[in-house]
């Protein structure tokens, strides 16, 4: 069977003050073409369908009609939410999709269930992980770790483990639920996590502060694949971890991790080729894997000089239908940049000035702002209108007058 | 500053103890608090104010928040607790406001007073740094680096001033700016120095008005000089003189002065010599005009000496005539007195005999004892006649008097007659009414006995009923147990064979076939085991049935004997028999108690009546009586009439009257006979005496002696004159004398033509000394006030230099002088770079470059623009997008408080934690977007960030760290911390 892998549409999303989802339609329209084409059998979408909890109305449109269109393909789709959807908006009609070959899972609802679907090949164990806050837990959730221990350990030490419930603890609570009840040879696991390990871009959100919120790649082991999301670069990840052995699985199969990355680029510092997965998966669950480049949208690069010098520039054709950013050098303010620029890069959509040799004008240290005491304050601005220091007798009544304002504060 | 733990209790809308723990929280940097409008959310905050600073942020609405929670029962005090870090220190402040609290023991509250601790918590140790409510919000102030306001600015940004300060105009800006950095320092010596100005440049004045004073007033006596004195001319005119050529005139003119001083002494003496001139002329007139006033005098009195002669001889015959005149005039006097004498006797002798001639008697003799006793005789006589009259009108009164008793007496008795009928008649009634009710009376008893006879059947009916209705249950319950017993019975019968197979043994032969094998044992079905007990259970019950039954139907036959044929007759018929029965038995009873009231009237009436008839007798005895008095009054009385016939009663009273007169008339007349024998002795002494006087005197008839007389008047007159004559010639004389020995001139000298002179003299000295004083006092004042002049001209020199330094440093610092702008607005203008360069590090981060905050120097100052790099030029601030002001504000927010937190005590202290409150509902979709990613990045820049909003999306997309909940019953909220 053949599986395509996407994630991270982030349907909805402006990049410089644009909107993206003419682009995004685009891309769309191409999956659609590709998909017969690559004799796709299950489509799967990794989490972060929409940029934002309340996405805006031609962004929820989009997705119905891709979800419409992919139907009447007659190929089976799985989407689960990420840390940008609204899960229960995304979830919301889920049991009526399951009808028409539509899985989308958000939230703990299903928590661990695992999914058995046939194909002409054979069977597939599908285990959707959709991102899940572990402070949103549902009241009577537990996690396995801590159930585990609940006959020994104390009802203290069970709190502590409940307020330090990571993603990592929830993620592995759910996998440990769901591979006792795996049953076919091979399995497909569907997640939206940060795996340790992931290089990351600019324009992905953290999942938590301090670097938190990453789990081991060794939770997904039991997997044939693992479709990840949440990193906008495509990489494989844990697949040099070498033989995972695990308590709950205790398997020795090295399944597939792999992140597909977004279908385009969404920050200056991906300017990467983006990309899809095609997975052949073999009745045992053995993967081949190849990745196809995503031909629509725009690249994103950053050129560096004085307006001069980038006006001088001489693009080729890519290098014009691509988003620039554009660091002016020049030591003069700079008018009109962007709209000189576009003339050279008509898709200029952030302009920074870093004039040459200059300190960064905008540290706050380098302002120099030493606090003053009222009275030498009061000097500083004599000295700066009258021209001269004041004399004796004016520093006087300077003194006095200080002297005043300040007893009537306190 | 980084706050760590909050607790707090029965506080603002919170009854409860609510603890928020920001360690937590802020490991996930950016959280929601969330709540109902108006249900604590802010609280939170006003919290941590009061637990710093003792007070709590102004209020935000026109409700006062106080600290004490009114939702808090009485006996939970209000604290707040709150944990803070600065450099790496914790610290702890507790404080709990002033508060009513339950007395330990009784009834009643005790007002705490407000108390506050601030420690530093070490590992395993607390130390203590302040216990004064006061001092610990200064140190507090101290660690954290602001003042209440600042904190209150800094840490929260509150709703709706969010982009306030983006968007402000200048002045709003500096209202803004001016409590963060102490702009009210430099407002306030503003303020004093334009007063220190103010007051200089009035103090400065006043010596100028003193000085002019000072000198108009020497121009002006100088003035005075020169109009005095012709010599002065040689001076110029004084207006146009400057302070040194007055001084110069007023050298020349003093020497002038010396030489007019010289000529007033000349003519003052001049004047004196004329005057004592003329005052000698004047004495020397006098005693020339005296002598000859005198002089005269003498001439007019010796005039007058022949008439004092002639005075003196009347005098002397007047007092020889007097005797005789005396004499002659005591004859007259005497024959008065006893003409007067007779008149009077005449007159009452004349009354003696007009009053016995009214009483019809004979006129009595002239003498004074034969007269009285004749009155005596008369008035006696007329009392006997009024003492028969009296007799016989008091007899007529009697017979009156009588006659009236008898007639009252006689009606009284008629009156007893009819009461006694009266009575007799009601005693004839109430017998007639007795015979009547006795009959009915008399049957009480037996209708007492018929209605306890009719209560009795009624309740033997209803027990008959009652049994009726037992005895019907009582056969249904017996039909009901035979039919169970027949069943019990039906099923043991049924169940032998099975429990007989219950016995059998192996090898012992069956009791029934006798079989010692048993191989098809009957085997008892779940429940069919009935046994002997139960049938004869099921007997007993029936037994008891039939008991019952027949005890019943025993009980009803009683009651239908006790009741006889009316047994089947229903209870409503022995009801009504009862009523009836009652009803009689009433009647029968009311007429009882009738009986015994008529019997008691009737013997009261039978009293009565005897009492009347005793009365009656002893009116008969009274009558009998009266009639037997009136007999004997009447008799008498027609005897006295007959004896008084003759008398009249009204003449009587006239004699009366008149012999009383008479009486009156009589009393002193023997004293009249005595008097008028008196008076003729005395006339005939006097003309004796007369004879006598003549003889004496010389004079030859009484007459001559007459003429010659003069008044006592006339004679003291007289001499007075001829003495006072005499004193006044030798006076006059004597005075003359004397001014003769002294000197007399022979002319009157000249005395009006010396005193003319003498004024002209003493005028023209007078004119030339006045001239003087005025022109010598102007010139001493003129001296005097150039003095002054001179003097504070030189006291004032340093108040002078003072004011001109005031007036340039106020010029300076008000903006009026070399510069435009003033001292407050510059340094404030000089802090709003800072915070500018301090807001742009998140600004251009936010932005993506793309915006970055500018001062602008040119207006004031304060006036913040927006560069864009897109176009290279400044942006006025209220032309960004929604999400761009936000950016922008958040990044303003975020400067202030870097730069305010470092003007604190230590530098480089920056605040942590930030709420944002509201400010999002406003935000439209993008916009909103913009500002969570804004929020976002700050996040990621460690701070922990609190938005505080009820804004759906804010929810779903951010963690809601702190949810605020409504209690019930309006009792107040509750915290819900998810860390």
């Amino acid at each position: 069977m053949r599986i395509l892998h996407t994630s991270d549409w982030h349907l909805g999303i402006t990049f410089g003050g644009t909107s993206l989802i003419e682009h995004q339609q685009q891309f769309i329209d191409w999956l659609l073409d590709l998909i017969p084409r690559a004799r796709i059998d299950l489509v799967v979408i990794a989490g972060d369908i929409f940029d934002r909890a309340v996405a805006p109305n031609d962004a929820v449109v989009l997705f119905k009609q891709a979800l419409q269109r992919l139907q009447s393909l007659n190929v089976r789709t799985a989407a689960i939410t990420g840390n940008h959807d609204g899960p229960d908006r995304v979830d919301n009609y889920g049991d009526l999709l399951d009808l028409s070959g539509v899985i989308i899972r958000g939230g703990y609802a299903r928590f661990g269930a695992v999914m058995t679907m046939e194909f002409g090949d054979g069977p597939l164990d599908l285990v959707m992980l959709p991102f899940l806050d572990p402070q949103a837990a549902p009241a009577d959730f537990s996690d396995i770790d801590a159930a585990a221990d609940s006959t020994t350990a104390s009802a203290d030490e069970n709190f502590a483990k409940l307020i330090k419930r990571t993603h990592e603890s929830v993620l592995h609570s759910a996998i440990t639920t769901a591979v006792p009840n795996l049953r076919s040879p091979r399995s497909l696991a569907v997640s939206h996590a940060f795996v340790a390990g992931g290089a990351t871009s600019d324009s992905e959100r953290n999942l938590s502060v301090g670097g938190a919120g990453t789990v081991n790649a060794r939770l997904f082991a039991p997997f044939s694949y693992t479709a990840l999301g949440h990193l906008h670069r495509p990489q494989s990840v844990g697949s040099h971890a070498g033989p995972i052995t695990d308590k709950a699985a205790n398997s020795t199969l090295a399944g597939v991790l792999r992140y597909s990355g977004t279908p385009l680029a969404y920050s200056f510092s991906e300017d990467h080729r983006k990309s899809v997965v095609i997975i052949d998966m073999a009745p045992d669950g053995s993967c081949r894997v190849e990745t196809v480049e995503v031909p629509v949208g725009r690249a994103v690069f950053t050129v560096t000089g004085t307006i001069e010098e980038l006006l001088a520039a001489r693009p080729d054709h890519n290098r014009r239908e691509s988003f620039v950013r554009a660091i002016i050098t020049d030591r003069a303010v700079v008018l009109d940049a962007k709209k000189r620029l576009s003339a050279v890069y008509p898709h200029v959509i952030e302009i920074e000035l870093q004039p040459e040799g200059a300190t960064d004008g905008i540290s706050i240290n380098a302002s120099g702002a030493r606090s003053l005491s009222a009275l030498e304050s009061a000097r500083t601005f004599w000295c700066a209108v009258v021209g001269s220091e004041p004399t004796d007798d004016e520093r006087r009544v300077l003194v006095d007058a200080i002297a005043h304002g300040e007893k009537e504060s306190a | 500053m980084k706050p760590l733990r909050l607790e707090f209790q029965a506080f603002g809308s919170y009854p409860g103890k609510e603890t928020v723990d920001f360690v937590a929280l802020g490991k996930r940097g950016l959280f929601v608090v969330t709540g109902p409008t108006g249900s604590g959310k802010t609280t939170i905050f006003d919290a941590m104010v009061f637990a710093l600073y003792g007070k709590l942020p102004g209020s935000r609405d026109t409700q006062e928040i106080l600290p004490r929670s009114h939702h808090a029962e009485v006996n939970v005090p209000t604290y707040v607790q709150f944990d803070f870090e600065v450099d790496g220190v914790h610290y702890r402040v507790h404080r709990s406001p002033t508060q009513e609290r339950p007395k330990a023991k009784g009834k009643g509250t005790t007002r705490e007073n407000t108390r506050a601790t601030l420690v530093r918590l070490e590992a395993t140790v607390s130390v203590p740094i302040e216990s004064q409510a006061s001092r610990v919000s200064e140190r507090c102030a101290g660690f954290v680096g602001l003042d209440a306001s600042q904190f209150q600015r800094v840490v929260l940004l509150p709703q709706g001033q969010f982009t306030a300060f983006l968007l402000a105009n200048e002045s709003e800006r500096e209202s803004l700016l001016r409590p963060l950095f102490g702009g009210e320092v430099f407002r306030r010596a503003l303020e004093w120095l334009k007063d220190e100005h103010d007051r200089s440049r009035d103090e400065v004045e006043d010596i100028d008005t003193q000085i002019n004073h000072f000198r108009v007033n020497t121009v002006e006596a100088l003035r005075k000089v020169r109009a005095a004195w012709m010599e002065a001319d040689c001076i110029d005119d004084t207006d146009s003189l400057d302070e040194a050529g007055l001084q110069s005139a007023i050298a020349v003119l003093v020497p002038v002065r010396d030489e007019q001083s010289r000529t007033v002494h000349a003519a003052r003496q001049v004047s004196d010599n004329c005057r004592a001139e003329a005052a000698r002329a004047m004495t020397l007139a006098a005693v020339y005009d005296q002598a000859r006033t005198l002089a005269q005098g003498v001439l007019d009195l010796e005039t007058q000496q022949a008439a004092m002669e002639t005075g003196r001889a009347r005098l002397e015959a007047s007092r020889g005539a007097r005797p005789v005149v005396t004499a002659a005039t005591a004859i007259t006097g005497a024959r008065t007195a006893l003409q007067q004498a007779k008149a009077s006797l005449d007159a009452v002798l004349d009354g003696v005999r007009e009053g016995f001639t009214a009483l019809d008697r004979m006129v009595p003799a002239t003498d004074a004892a034969v007269i009285g006793a004749a009155v005596q005789a008369a008035g006696e006589a007329l009392q006997k006649d009024g003492q028969l009259i009296a007799a016989a009108d008091k007899a007529a009164a009697r017979v009156v008097e009588l006659t009236a008793a008898h007639k009252l007496e006689t009606t009284e008795f008629q009156g007893l007659t009819k009461q006694g009928d009266a009575l007799r008649e009601e005693l004839a009634g109430r017998s007639l009414r007795i015979n009547e009710l006795a009959p009915v009376a008399s049957l009480v008893s037996l209708r007492r006995q018929e209605s306890s006879q009719a209560t009795q059947r009624l309740a033997e009916s209803r027990a008959l009923q009652r049994a009726r209705v037992a005895q019907a249950d009582a056969q249904g319950v017996m039909d009901m147990a035979r039919v169970q017993y027949e069943q019990v019975m039906a099923r043991f019968v049924a169940t032998q064979a099975p429990r007989l197979a219950t016995t059998l043994k192996d090898g012992e032969p069956c009791p029934v076939c006798g079989s010692v094998e048993h191989p098809a044992k009957a085997a008892l079905g779940d429940g069919e085991n009935i046994d002997h007990a139960a049938v004869d259970a099921a007997r007993a019950a029936w037994s008891a049935g039939r008991d019952e039954v027949k005890k019943l139907e025993e009980r009803i036959e009683n009651h239908i004997l006790g009741l006889g044929d009316a047994a089947n007759r229903p209870i409503e018929h022995f009801e009504q028999a009862l009523a009836e029965a009652e009803r009689v038995l009433g009647t029968a009873v009311a007429s009882e108690q009738q009986l015994q009231a008529e019997s008691e009237a009737l013997a009261e009436a039978k009293e009565a009546l005897a009492k009347t008839a005793t009365s009656l007798a002893a009116g008969v005895e009274r009558i009998n009586g009266l009639l037997r008095q009136l007999a004997d009054a009447q008799t008498q009385a027609e005897q006295l009439r007959g004896d008084s016939a003759h008398l009249d009663a009204a003449a009587l009273v006239r004699k009366q009257t008149v012999c009383e007169a008479l009486v009156q008339q009589t009393t002193g007349i023997a004293d009249l006979f005595q008097a008028v024998a008196s008076a003729r002795g005395t006339l005939q002494t006097r003309q004796e005496a007369l004879v006598a006087e003549l003889e004496t005197s010389g004079y030859s008839s009484v007459e001559e002696a007459a003429a010659a007389l003069l008044d006592a008047a006339q004679e003291v007159s007289l001499e007075t004159a001829i003495k006072q004559w005499n004193r006044e010639l030798a006076t006059t004389r004597d005075k003359l004398d004397v001014l003769r020995e002294q000197g007399v001139p022979d002319t009157r000298p000249q005395v009006e033509l010396l005193e003319a002179a003498a004024v002209d003299a003493a005028a023209l000295a007078g004119e030339l000394a006045a001239t003087f004083t005025t022109a010598s006092v102007a010139l001493t004042a003129a001296t005097e006030a150039l003095d002054n002049v001179f003097r504070i001209r030189a006291e004032s020199a340093s108040t002078r230099q003072k004011f001109d330094t005031v007036k340039r440093v106020y010029l300076t610092c008000h903006g009026k002088g070399a510069g435009r702008v003033t001292l407050e607005r510059w340094v404030l203008a000089r802090e709003l770079e800072n915070v500018t360069h301090a807001a742009n590090v998140h600004l251009v981060r936010m932005s993506n470059h793309r915006f970055r905050l500018l001062r602008d120097e040119t207006q004031g100052g304060l006036r913040l623009q927006v560069f864009d790099a897109h176009t290279g030029r400044p942006r006025a601030t209220h032309t960004l997008s929604g999400g761009e002001q936000f950016q922008a504000s958040l990044s303003l927010a975020l400067g202030l408080a870097d730069v305010v937190s470092r003007g604190g005590s230590a530098s480089g202290r920056q605040f942590d934690a930030l709420f944002v409150d509201e400010g999002f509902g406003s935000l439209d979709q993008k916009s909103l977007g913009d500002a969570i990613n804004a929020l976002e990045m700050i996040q990621a820049m460690g701070r922990m960030v609190g938005a505080i909003t009820h804004v759906e999306e804010m929810k779903e997309r951010l963690h809601v760290g702190i949810e605020v909940q409504r209690l019930p019953n309006e009792s107040g909220s509750t915290l819900k911390v998810n860390p």
